[in-house]
């Protein structure tokens, strides 16, 4: 009963908040120093006096802030995210394509930093002081204070520069990427069967994931460690230890499953963290994913690219944030209860 | 005013500069971020040239007894860029985090202490930014804006504040229900009085933990927004800019991109240590055990 409840309560919350950042990109639009018909016409187009006021209707201009707002969330719902003013398509297609790219290279990244930074974090905390837990700590610390974007350079320089591992991109430019199905080009070409295309694209995905996990890999290494070094000194240890457990028991049995609920608090966060730093990774190594596109966006000062990527981002961002709050209720009994 | 060491504020502040020092790491951090912040102050007066200035006859020059640490791609000096380099990445982030702490602070107190709907307006407001990646809202804003040193700062500013509010929020809450915050109201000190007199001093330490811990994480995002061509503009010599500028040379002449980057890397690693030590010398349960190591 409680549980229920609390879930439909986070569930309402969430959807509150995505209701907010709605509204604020739709402010946004309204405080931008911009003509967004003037910019739709261009300079040609703003001379015939016929055609502007056609698009101010068509686009609900003349109507009042909050007859707009409606029609804008509205559209918004509908997956009517406006047309971008540089490729003159609807900027929902351009995300279509771009979106898997970077959910692929987040979640790849993710991956990685998890399946390091979990088991070093627990190696750290079992051999305290010892040489494993002070290299480890030095990785993580000196990982988390390196700009991400320049990781990646030097990685660049280092894999593909110097041993000629892979470069920029999805895929070699070589290669034909595979047919659309699901845009991870890395299930998309096992789809197809072609072996080749998917080495290719492993290895592509390789750096800039190894990139974009550093800061996550190294706060979530840390975070274990000492969640794990609290965990060893709680009684409930003391008394396995008493009863002639062996070691290997008590940490893997007894500790971990306690020590791993600070990691997975954090994993929506990190997994949001990953998004926003995909920008930087994204131009780094032109994947052509949402990061780069808003980046290019900006430059190419396309507004309606831009505001769309944002708000596409923080919904992605405010679901997995969800996820995680509500995984978290499911581990953690102490929520449960209380 | 007189100083009384024997009172409990005063013995907290001798005991966590104590256990500060007798770190060595902490301690040689403070010495690296006053070096830093020595740089960026004089980097006008000392560079040996104008980091803007252009030596077209000496492109890529190694280090030699000119040019310290050699030219660019234009013929500048690099010694001299890196120099006022330290400007945009010492002195911007401490405006940052400074703005972070002026906004955040009494909002984060107001929230806390009355509590009920003004509480949950604003931390819904929190929730809203807290749900855009720092770099998006930076992005948008720096479209409006302009792009620049200056709507990067209040970009990261605005995005900041919400992680200071929440702390002190949760500080005050803690706070609010003993036993001297019922004396005071019983002696008739009205909220305000309580609130910025009796609560908040309380709040002193964790504000400045975080704010320490931010440092490293503003110079990385200013930096990331100048690389990508949203903060300091070109030609101003910003360590993301140079780095920046220095990639398409990469193979030829990788330290160009290379230096600035292992310069960060000090910077926020100092940041990072004095913040974990300020972090575990006013941890109740740490401090003791340290100050006696």
């Amino acid at each position: 009963m409680k549980l229920s409840y609390y879930i439909m309560r986070r569930i309402f919350f969430g959807f509150l908040v995505i209701f907010g950042v709605l509204t604020l990109t739709f402010l946004i639009t309204k405080v931008i120093p911009q003509d967004p018909v003037a910019v739709w016409l261009g300079i040609e187009g703003m001379r015939d006096p016929n055609l502007v006021k056609q698009v101010t209707e068509q686009w609900k201009l003349d109507r009042p802030i909050w007859e707009q707002y409606f029609y804008y969330v509205g559209n918004v719902l509908r997956g009517e995210l406006g047309r971008s003013s540089w490729s003159r398509g609807p900027v929902i297609e351009d995300l279509a394509a771009r979106f898997p790219a970077t959910v692929e290279l987040s979640i790849f990244a993710f991956l990685i930093a998890m399946c390091v930074a979990i088991p070093t974090g627990i190696l750290s905390a079992v051999y305290r002081d010892k040489p494993v837990d002070h290299a480890s700590r030095i990785i993580s610390v000196v990982g988390i204070s390196g700009p991400p974007f320049w990781w990646g350079i030097i990685f660049l320089y280092i894999f593909y520069f110097q041993l000629g591992f892979a470069g920029s991109g999805r895929i070699s430019e070589s290669m034909t990427p595979p047919m659309q199905v699901t845009g991870f080009y890395l299930i998309d070409s096992l789809l197809e069967g072609r072996l080749d295309t998917f080495v290719d694209s492993l290895k592509h995905i390789f750096l800039p994931a190894l990139t974009l996990g550093v800061g996550a890999t190294g706060f979530t290494s840390r975070l274990t460690r000492s969640a794990m070094l609290e965990v060893l000194r709680k009684d409930y240890i003391k008394t396995a230890r008493m009863k002639g457990l062996r070691e290997r028991v008590i940490i893997y049995r007894h500790a971990l499953r306690n020590a791993l609920i600070a990691p997975i608090t954090y994993m929506g966060l990190l997994f949001g963290g990953m998004l926003g730093g995909s920008v930087l990774v994204e131009t780094v190594f032109t994947w052509r994913g949402m990061g780069q596109y808003i980046v290019t966006a900006i430059f190419a000062a396309d507004y309606p690219a831009l505001l769309a990527t944002t708000l596409v981002i923080a919904i992605i961002y405010s679901v997995s944030n969800l996820l995680v709050d509500l995984l978290y209720t499911v581990i953690d009994p102490r929520v449960r209860v209380g | 005013m007189k100083i009384d060491r024997e009172s409990p504020r005063m013995r907290e502040l001798l005991l966590t500069l104590y256990v500060i020092r007798k770190s060595k790491i902490a301690v040689a951090s403070l010495v690296i971020l006053a070096f830093f912040f020595a740089i960026a102050v004089l980097s006008p007066w000392i560079s040996p040239f104008d980091p803007t200035e252009t030596h077209t006859s000496e492109l890529f020059q190694p280090p030699n007894s000119k040019y310290l640490l050699g030219t660019d791609h234009l013929g500048r000096d690099n010694l001299s860029r890196i120099l006022c380099g330290a400007r945009y990445s010492m002195l911007a982030s401490l405006l940052v985090v400074f703005v972070t702490v002026i906004v955040g602070m009494p909002i984060g107190a107001v929230s806390g202490y009355l509590g009920g709907k003004v509480d949950e307006a604003l931390m819904r407001i929190t929730d809203i930014i807290l749900s855009f990646p720092g770099i998006t809202l930076a992005l948008l804003l720096a479209y409006i804006l302009g792009r620049g040193i200056y709507s990067a700062a209040l970009a990261l500013s605005l995005v900041g504040w919400t992680s200071m509010a929440r702390i002190v929020r949760g500080v005050v809450l803690s706070e609010k229900g003993k036993d001297y915050v019922l004396a005071a109201k019983i002696i008739g000190k009205s909220n305000f009085q309580i609130l910025f007199n009796e609560i908040m001093p309380n709040c002193i330490y964790p504000v400045i933990i975080q704010a320490v811990m931010m440092m490293g994480t503003v110079i990385i995002s200013l930096a990331g927004l100048s690389f990508i061509g949203v903060g300091v503009q070109p030609p101003e010599p910003d360590w993301g800019v140079i780095i920046s500028e220095g990639r398409q040379y990469i193979l030829e002449y990788p330290w160009l991109s290379i230096l600035p980057g292992l310069l960060m890397i000090t910077v926020v690693l100092a940041y990072n240590m004095v913040g974990d030590r300020l972090r575990d010398a006013l941890d109740p349960r740490l401090r003791g055990e340290l100050a006696a190591a």
